[in-house]
């Protein structure tokens, strides 16, 4: 039972790993749908809704984790032994 | 007759298969490789043979259900599933390039299944064999269905299937011998660079596709999908760079 467990974990990984990620780009794919579907926009605008919206939130994603390590790069460096303010 | 665009596409095909196998095949060989120097190679062989016979079933029968999935839908769902995989590649590539998640290291890998194996054998574990051609089956069953699912995504949609098998069956064989010539991990080999190229190409297929599931008639028709490749690895060298910068700056 633990390896099927296991196992369906891991097929899950292997398309979200930042679930956050994952969220993003089925929102900007629903965009680029109801775009054609309800609004009867052409189809041209949804392939630039999901050209755009895609690269946005990767890099919108990357950023966050980067923005996350520093913040956690400079959280260490405050609690550092060596610094003269936590030695005092 | 192929005409030069069917050739673009084709290789653009092959060439995602072949170095998306190529990272997964390399991280399956390290946990048999450990398993047969640990356990010996009886069980490591059959774990592993076993994972590709159940792959081998998967592909058959998964093979005859996607003939009678209707073709917007198929290539909507291939499309979902290629950008939801290859951006998540992509993702990690840049985190690891810019040194916000750490490199993919097969011999730390390979020490730390050594060791979770040896550590069994100590607690006098009477199931050993069994469990460490567990350890192998899965392993080749995982990184295996990654390959399958690639190989799918990217030969199904034009009838390729077979050269996009080629081309992972050409990184199987790649790996498999060069890994029975040394013995050794394979930690050479550039898993990050990789992974970002594949991340690049399985992007591009994956916008490519989605579009086409929702009726975009993309400009270039086939030829977009290096527009899109163009793109994504500008901006995945465009996010190593702001976030290594992002990381510069908050370590002064």
């Amino acid at each position: 039972m633990n390896l099927i467990v296991g196992i369906m974990r891991q097929l899950l990984a292997l398309f979200v790993d930042d679930g956050s990620l994952a969220v993003a780009i089925l929102i900007v794919v629903t965009l680029a749908a109801i775009a054609t579907s309800a609004f009867e926009l052409s189809p041209a605008v949804a392939g630039g809704i999901l050209i755009i919206g895609c690269i946005l939130m990767l890099l919108e994603n990357v950023l966050r984790a980067a923005r996350r390590s520093s913040m956690t790069l400079r959280e260490d460096a405050a609690f550092r032994p060596d610094r003269a303010e936590n030695v005092r | 007759m192929l005409t030069t665009l069917d050739w673009a596409y084709t290789g653009h095909a092959v060439a995602a298969a072949f170095l998306a196998s190529l990272v997964e095949v390399v991280e399956a060989y390290t946990i048999v490789l450990a398993v047969g120097t640990v356990r010996g190679w009886r069980p490591a062989a059959f774990g592993a043979i076993s994972g590709l016979v159940l792959l081998l079933v998967l592909v058959a029968v998964f093979g005859r259900l996607l003939g009678n999935v209707p073709l917007q839908v198929f290539q909507l769902g291939v499309g979902i599933l290629l950008l939801l995989f290859g951006m998540r590649w992509l993702r990690k590539a840049i985190l690891r390039a810019a040194g916000i998640v750490p490199l993919h290291d097969e011999e730390s890998a390979f020490a730390e299944e050594t060791a979770y194996l040896q550590l069994q054998a100590r607690a006098g574990e009477t199931r050993l064999d069994w469990l460490a051609g567990l350890a192998a089956f899965k392993a080749v069953m995982l990184e295996g269905l990654e390959v399958v699912f690639i190989v799918i995504a990217v030969g199904s949609q034009r009838g390729l299937l077979l050269p996009a098998s080629f081309g992972a069956l050409a990184a199987c064989l790649l790996v498999v011998g060069v890994g029975v010539s040394i013995h050794r991990p394979l930690s050479r080999v550039p898993e990050n660079t990789l992974k970002f190229v594949v991340g690049v190409m399985l992007s591009a297929f994956g916008i490519y596709w989605t579009g086409e599931g929702l009726g975009v008639s993309w400009p270039g028709h086939d030829l977009a999908i290096f527009g899109f490749a163009a793109l994504f690895l500008f901006v995945g060298l465009t996010g190593v760079a702001l976030a290594k910068r992002n990381r510069l700056e908050a370590a002064r």
